[in-house]
């Protein structure tokens, strides 16, 4: 039933097909790549895109083969979105749902750390959290992660005080279900849309704070190809070699237009009062 | 009613657009009113009493709604055809509303003297400070205790029953000829349900004002109204003189209505009636009679064909919609 | 103290809460004293009704009642067990024996939850912590009589709440409420948000459960002539406190608390020869805040026939006539 709805959503279906396809290029990456991303050739320095070259997307100012600096660069980004967004959305969840829940001193504090956390610009939290770990790939993830704890806080706990209150909690407790039970049995399925949709936000977000970390060279760091420092070093070369930036730059965008589509999409399709709408 | 008609409904229908298909809300619907009359429209939920005084004023959102057909005459000029303009310009002053909610309602940020006072600046044409003044008086005859003290306060300052009382001191203070209260007490409390009703009932005794009472609460309309018109999924399907209506119910439907509510003196059956199923889905009903499903007393022709409006007294414009009461039937 | 005919006693019961002040450290201001003081019992097969107005505090005495709310000071007791004295355990276990029907139909269900699910849920929670022994065909069985008893039909055991009506919904809370075979219903405005002719459907139903399960009812309402049907007896609730307590008919026919009278007088009657000829008792002003504490009577200030001692301590509820308990210095006391 689950997958009917799924396949019946014209834009969860585009989503998918999107995200499908760059996890396709993740696929074939591994096991072939045209060129090595990292082998530099001075022979073809900033080539445009052609087909005799073999070259399809051109080549960098150190004449590495844009192509397979993407292709491999697919990974690395879609990797650290992933662990980032579920880094955060696991600690930052946990930390909501329980304030939300026990409610008093525990919510208080808790999200006061997450006002303060939350009172700094995105970039500008991961870029001191990225100063006070060191420029490590790993480093992306936690810094990333970091960021949105407290938004998937705020998230989570808004939506727990709203269902706390419902009648159908005060008839799971007047039967002495413990805390556990009504978190895993009642509070967590009516948030999974919030969090989904969020989830989903996340990892679009994610993609363009690692790019912007790695544009800025604090994030993964060269000749290891990302799409943000690809787009960093673009940047000199911009006006004479567009491809250089462009190609990156698509990426990126089709990527995160995928999540956005498919978080829309699966909101439609998991709340069960839409269901049966047409 | 010796009285003249200031007010005529002919043939109303008010529709809303929705994915699921379209909502007749309002599906044909006449009345008319009097000065100085109360006529209680009487309904559960969904059976349209709200969407029909929503369209008297042509404030049914639209889109998705849309008043599809109908003549709303006041005072002989019909309000569906006339301008967005001079429809604004009747609305607060000859015809106002108050609602269920009076918090909604009111404006949180501005001062209760204010929201009364710009009513009457804008319908009479009075400066601000004579409006104001005007405001003060208002609330001292719906009976806010300290009414100098108070104007300068806000909504939120003021309990539900005050809230209320505001609400009825801006709806009048343009003495309109016409107040249409839609649930006017169903967030009250009981003994301050009463107040408010005492309140109305004076106030529009004074200045024969028509009232429109929209409730779902038969007692109120018992007690306040001249005249009820009973509705069920849009249509009226009774409508009759207070007496007539609680003492000699016709339509299955009233009948079932009135035994199956409890009186605070006991002096209901020992089991209350229950009316079966629920009401209707409004979207693509099919031509017959919506309460059918749900009759006691239905008929083969009661799921064949939509019942007729019959009149069954001219002088009093008592009617019914009832197969059980069509002129075939009842000569029968 | 608690008599063994009784089914509930309630002694005392006083829940205040505190109002808090402050952003970051948080201070108690103020007591909103919800509850303050009630006295009642229910006898076997009874239903007693508590009846007032917005924040009188007849469901957080309900709520406190059914353990969900933690009392101030006083003790509930159920056939004659202290239930704040049980361990968790204990009161886990005491916890099939009275049972919650709740106001609103749609918050008082789990919109992710098919309605078969709803109603096995108390006996799946009760298999889960051992408390009775029923396998899953057996709950499966026991939720789909339990649907048909409440008038439910069995295919919509895979309904979601959402594709019911408000009179189906309620069904549903019922039937969850009776699935552990409770002996007492804690039910809070059963049929307040349900339209005329639905909420004759419940209260009949209800009525039926309640000769066929032998069940006992507290039975919470703001609607009088609701509660005159349904209940045998009739407690008046005014800020916290219990004013007057009779049966059913004495409460109609002859009230003797000014605001019960008011109150009475204030229901209009679904007949209009007798609203024309009635005489109402209008009341003054609203109900405080339950925030102040009073001296004197609580009423004082809106009653019709207050007097000079009213003013100086609070009433309590005393015996006026056989079965008749009202708290007023008119009827006696110093």
């Amino acid at each position: 039933m689950k997958s009917n709805r799924l396949t019946r959503n014209p834009i969860a279906m585009t989503g998918l097909a999107i995200i499908g396809l760059y996890l396709l290029v993740i696929l074939v990456s591994t096991f072939w790549l045209p060129f090595d991303p990292v082998e530099m050739d001075i022979d073809h320095l900033l080539e445009g895109p052609s087909l005799a070259t073999g070259h399809l997307f051109g080549t960098d100012e150190f004449g590495r083969d844009i192509l397979s600096r993407i292709m491999k660069g697919t990974s690395i980004s879609l990797i650290i979105s992933i662990a980032a967004t579920a880094l955060g959305a696991v600690i930052g969840t946990t930390m909501g749902t329980w304030a939300g829940y026990l409610g008093g001193r525990w919510d208080h504090w808790l999200m006061r750390v997450a006002d303060v956390m939350f009172s700094f610009p995105s970039l500008l939290l991961a870029i001191f959290v990225m100063a006070i770990l060191g420029e490590k790939t790993y480093n992306v993830i936690i810094a990333i992660g970091i960021v949105y704890i407290p938004q998937f806080a705020r998230i989570s706990r808004g939506a727990i005080l709203t269902i706390k209150s419902s009648e159908f909690i005060k008839a799971a407790r007047s039967n002495g279900a413990s805390s556990t039970f009504i978190l895993r049995k009642h509070l967590l399925p009516n948030i999974l849309v919030p969090l989904i949709v969020q989830v989903s936000l996340s990892l679009s977000v994610a993609i363009l704070l690692e790019s912007s970390l790695s544009f800025l060279g604090l994030g993964v760091q060269p000749p290891a190809p990302s799409w943000g420092n690809m787009l960093s070093s673009a940047r000199k070369v911009m006006v004479l070699a567009p491809w250089t930036a462009i190609y990156p730059g698509l990426a990126i965008v089709f990527l995160v237009l995928g999540f956005n589509l498919l978080g829309d999409g699966l909101r439609d399709i998991l709340d069960p009062r839409l269901r049966n709408v047409r | 009613m010796s009285e003249e008609s200031i007010l005529r409904v002919e043939g109303l229908v008010t529709q809303f657009s929705t994915d699921r298909g379209l909502v007749k809300a309002v599906d044909g619907i006449s009345f008319d009113l009097h000065r100085g009359e109360t006529l209680g429209i009487v309904g559960e939920s969904g059976s349209g009493k709200s969407v029909t005084n929503l369209s008297i004023l042509r404030l049914v959102q639209s889109p998705p709604g849309n008043i599809a057909a109908g003549k709303v005459l006041f005072q002989g000029q019909d309000l569906l055809q006339a301008s967005e303009e001079e429809v604004r310009l009747l609305r607060g002053k000859n015809i106002s509303m108050i609602f269920q909610d009076p918090l909604t309602s009111l404006n949180p940020v501005l001062k209760v003297s204010m929201q009364i006072a710009e009513a009457i600046q804008l319908h009479h044409g009075l400066g601000r400070k004579p409006a104001k003044a005007k405001a003060v008086e208002m609330m001292k005859l719906i009976g806010i205790p300290d009414a100098e003290r108070r104007a300068d306060d806000y909504p939120h300052q003021f309990s539900g029953g005050m809230r209320q009382r505001i609400m009825i001191a801006m709806a009048l203070s343009c003495n309109p000829d016409i107040l249409i209260a839609d649930e006017p007490t169903t967030a009250l409390d009981v003994t301050i349900q009463a107040q408010i009703l005492e309140l109305i009932k004076s106030l529009s005794a004074k200045d024969k004002t028509a009232v429109i009472l929209i409730t779902h609460d038969l007692g109120v309309v018992a007690g306040m109204c001249d005249t009820v018109c009973v509705m069920y999924a849009g249509r009226i399907v009774e409508r009759a003189p207070v007496d007539e209506l609680f003492y000699d119910p016709k339509h299955p439907y009233t009948r079932g209505l009135l035994d199956s509510i409890p009186s605070v003196d006991l002096s209901g059956p020992d089991r209350l009636y229950s009316i079966p199923g629920a009401p209707p889905n409004l979207i693509d009903l099919p031509d017959a009679c919506p309460f059918a499903p749900r009759c006691s007393r239905v008929m083969e022709v009661c799921t064949k064909a939509t019942p007729p409006e019959t009149v069954l007294d001219t002088a009093t414009s008592r009617s019914v919609r009832c197969w059980l009461h069509t002129k075939e039937n009842q000569n029968a | 103290m608690p008599d063994s005919q009784n089914l509930l006693d309630v002694r005392g019961l006083k829940v205040h809460f505190p109002i808090e002040k402050g952003i970051i450290f948080k201070r108690v201001a103020g007591w909103v004293r919800a509850v303050d003081g009630v006295d009642f019992s229910i006898k076997k097969g009874e239903a007693l009704g508590l009846v007032g107005e917005s924040g009188c505090g007849k469901s957080t005495t309900a709520m406190a009642v059914a353990q969900l709310q933690t009392a101030t000071a006083g003790q509930v007791f159920l056939e004659g067990r202290d239930l704040a004295s049980l361990s968790a355990k204990d009161l886990r276990a005491a916890r099939k024996d009275f049972q919650l029907v709740f106001q609103d139909p749609y918050s008082s269900l789990d919109p992710r939850q098919k309605a078969q699910d709803i109603i096995a849920e108390p006996l799946r929670i009760f298999a889960k912590n051992g408390l009775i022994t029923m396998d899953e065909a057996a709950i499966q069985r026991e939720s789909l009589s339990l649907m048909d008893r409440c008038g439910l039909s069995a295919s919509f055991a895979t309904r979601y709440p959402h594709e019911f009506s408000g009179g189906q919904r309620q069904r549903i809370g019922i039937a969850r409420a009776l699935a552990l075979g409770p002996k007492l219903i804690i039910a809070d405005e059963p049929v307040s948000a349900l339209d005329v002719s639905i909420q004759s459907q419940i209260l009949n139903l209800l009525k039926d459960l309640q000769k066929d399960f032998d069940l006992t009812f507290l039975f919470i309402a703001h609607d009088l002539a609701v509660i005159e049907y349904f209940c045998t007896r009739i407690a008046v609730m005014y800020l916290g406190r219990i004013v007057e307590i009779t049966d059913a008919a004495t409460m109609a026919r002859n009230p003797l608390h000014p605001y019960t009278k008011a109150l009475l007088s204030a229901v209009p009657l679904p007949d209009p020869r007798k609203e024309r000829s009635r005489r109402r008792i209008i009341l003054k002003g609203d109900v405080p805040s339950p925030s102040i504490e009073y001296k004197g009577c609580p009423f004082r200030e809106r009653c019709p026939q207050a007097m000079e001692k009213c003013a100086l301590s609070p009433p309590s509820l005393m015996q006026a006539e056989e079965g008749h308990q009202v708290s007023c210095f008119l009827y006696g006391g110093a």
